[in-house]
């Protein structure tokens, strides 16, 4: 039953995981779009896109945020592997723990403290200087992106299987299996 | 303790905690929200945690580093590469050697409009190899000659490295993207003068081949137009001053995707395949720089960077005495820290120190590019050597080892250049306003 449950909550934060990846991925693209729309405006017409300065902003934001998942759960972070050839596989497994329970630990903690400027944002009606957006949506959809992060790596602490663990993404963020 | 004593800890941790595998970003943060928990309170550590990941992240100006990775991306995806590497194929025919200067040569071009190193390596270790097996050379003197090459596209703009080290330094990125032009095409001379000089003086290990007709080469020239123009567009425009770093690099990205298209080098699945690595390569990269402005806000609060300034100045160390030293604890770390982290955790502390010397911040950035490329050669942890040595699993390390060897005379002559004049680097940048 357990091992059940636990194959459902891995398939449903893989699913959640590569979702936001789709996000990050569009914001890209459309980040790419807004540019070269606006250089192309503003020298053929005169007429540049009013709040590409604030769209370009917020989509590299969004763009960032929901990649995180990805990045975790398909261990892409970059590590120094030197002791990897000194240590026997166990020490490294171990290593590899530790590293993702700080990560999940770490994340938590931004996550935490983001909450507060979020607050703030929404307490002072703070917009964004072109588009006038309420700053504390762009927050939301910033700690939206952070919990995909934190998600990750907490399922990594339990998805593993064998020495080191397995990704729970292939590099290119596909499934690893 | 003082502030600097808890600094110089603090790094040591770094360096211990790096050294145990922790990834290079996880690293940082902890270092940087730690340093400051115990320097100042719970509260501003909180504050730091929590408002630099979105001001890092929701950054206009680093918006042109996952739009530069996008065009390199897509550009490695295409044909360009190998038609950059044909094309000096055939014009260069006839010379001893000719084969490995085709792909020096064609690596820096490609590294105009790819920007990663090891992508560089990767791409011509697929294309040329095979070429330059065929015609018998020797396996370690072709690929350090991919190696070599493959190294120049961190150098030659548009470069992720630099573009990090103006953030992270404040620097104009036109600016550093005209002072790295000229070394970057000098590195590249370099390293071919070394192709041809070991080509000489070992023929065995390259014989010669047959030169093609003057017509043929005239025509190889025509061929990789779409190269040129990409290059005008993006980094001219740049030193033109008619785009900003951003502005050339979404035009670059999709300039790259209509050139793709149009010529039916990419499909959609390459396309979207493009788009998702370069999200989550610059995600990456953004989750370590969010990591390294937490470090160095700490560092800048432990004034470790002043100190170690006022010790080297009261040891009456010469300017040249203090960067020579710095250079060798680049090569050092070079050993066994990626270029990116070892830019982020150094940056901070020693660019005070360059500076209060009265060397120039963007003169300092070159300087710091060729050592961590420098860094991707050298044995015996060279990233682009190993990445060689994984497409190529028959090609023995030891061979790859001893083919880079007077390879890396290049980049250290280059530096020693730049020491005796400045101006190399320093130039173009000065014609700009």
């Amino acid at each position: 039953m357990a091992a059940k449950i636990g194959t459902v909550l891995l398939r449903a934060s893989r699913m959640i995981v590569r979702a936001q990846l789709w996000v990050s991925m569009a914001a890209l693209v459309l980040m790419m779009s807004v540019v070269v729309a606006d250089v192309a405006l503003r020298q053929l017409f005169n007429h540049p896109v009013q709040g590409a300065y604030d769209a370009v902003s917020i989509l590299l934001g969004i763009s960032v945020f929901y990649a995180l998942g990805a990045v975790i759960a398909a261990r892409n972070e970059i590590v120094i592997d030197l002791v990897d050839s000194l240590l026997p596989e166990r020490a490294v497994a171990f290593l590899k723990r530790i590293a993702g329970l700080l990560s999940a630990l770490v994340l938590a903690f931004i996550f935490f403290a983001m909450l507060t400027p979020m607050q703030e944002a929404y307490r002072y009606g703070d917009i964004s200087l072109e588009l006038r957006i309420p700053l504390w949506i762009v927050w939301v959809a910033a700690l939206i992106g952070m919990l995909g992060g934190m998600l990750a790596s907490i399922m990594m602490q339990f998805a593993p299987r064998g020495p080191g663990g397995m990704p729970l993404l292939d590099s290119a963020g596909g499934h690893a299996e | 303790m003082t502030a600097s004593v808890l600094g110089l800890l603090v790094i040591g941790l770094l360096f211990l905690m790096l050294f145990l595998r922790m990834p290079v970003w996880l690293t940082l943060a902890l270092c940087g929200i730690g340093g400051n928990l115990v320097m100042s309170n719970f509260v501003v550590a909180k504050m730091l945690a929590g408002t630099t990941p979105f001001d890092v992240s929701n950054s206009y100006g680093l918006s042109v580093i996952p739009l530069f990775i996008l065009m390199g991306e897509i550009a490695t995806g295409t044909r360009l590469s190998a038609e950059l590497f044909q094309a000096a194929r055939v014009i260069l025919s006839g010379l001893r050697g000719g084969l490995a200067i085709a792909t020096i040569g064609a690596s820096g071009l490609f590294g105009a409009v790819c920007g990663s190193s090891v992508a560089t390596a990767a791409t011509m270790t697929r294309i040329a190899l095979p070429e330059m097996r065929k015609s018998g050379y020797e396996d370690g003197y072709a690929a350090a000659a991919i190696a070599a090459g493959g190294s120049l596209g961190i150098l030659i703009p548009p470069s992720i490295i630099l573009i990090i080290f103006g953030a992270i330094a404040e620097q104009s990125i036109r600016k550093l993207f005209a002072a790295a032009l000229i070394p970057g095409i000098l590195l590249m001379l370099l390293y071919i003068v070394v192709a041809v000089v070991v080509a000489a003086r070992v023929p065995g290990k390259v014989p010669a081949d047959q030169p093609a007709k003057f017509g043929a080469r005239l025509r190889a020239l025509r061929d990789p137009w779409q190269f040129a123009v990409l290059f005008t567009v993006t980094i001219g425009g740049i030193y033109a001053g008619i785009f900003s770093p951003n502005e050339a690099a979404a035009i670059g990205a999709f300039g790259a995707i209509v050139i793709g298209v149009a010529g039916r080098r990419v499909t959609l699945r390459k396309l979207l395949e493009a788009v998702r690595t370069t999200a989550i390569t610059s995600a990456v990269l953004f989750m370590i720089m969010i990591g390294a402005t937490m470090f160095s806000n700490f560092v800048v609060q432990t004034r470790l960077p002043h100190v170690l300034l006022d010790i080297a100045q009261s040891f009456n160390l010469p300017g040249w005495g203090v960067m020579a030293l710095i250079v060798l604890i680049y090569i050092i770390l070079g050993c066994f820290l990626e270029g990116i982290g070892m830019v982020l955790v150094t940056v901070p502390v020693f660019l005070p120190i360059v500076v209060g010397y009265g060397y120039d911040p963007i003169w300092f950035a070159i300087i710091v590019v060729i050592v961590v490329e420098l860094g991707l050669i050298h044995p015996p942890v060279g990233m682009n050597l190993f990445v060689i040595q994984a497409q190529v699993p028959d090609l023995k390390m030891t061979r790859l080892y001893m083919g880079i060897l007077p390879f890396l005379l290049a980049p250290f002559g280059l530096i020693a250049l730049l020491f005796l004049f400045p101006s190399i680097a320093m130039w173009l940048p000065s014609l700009m306003r």
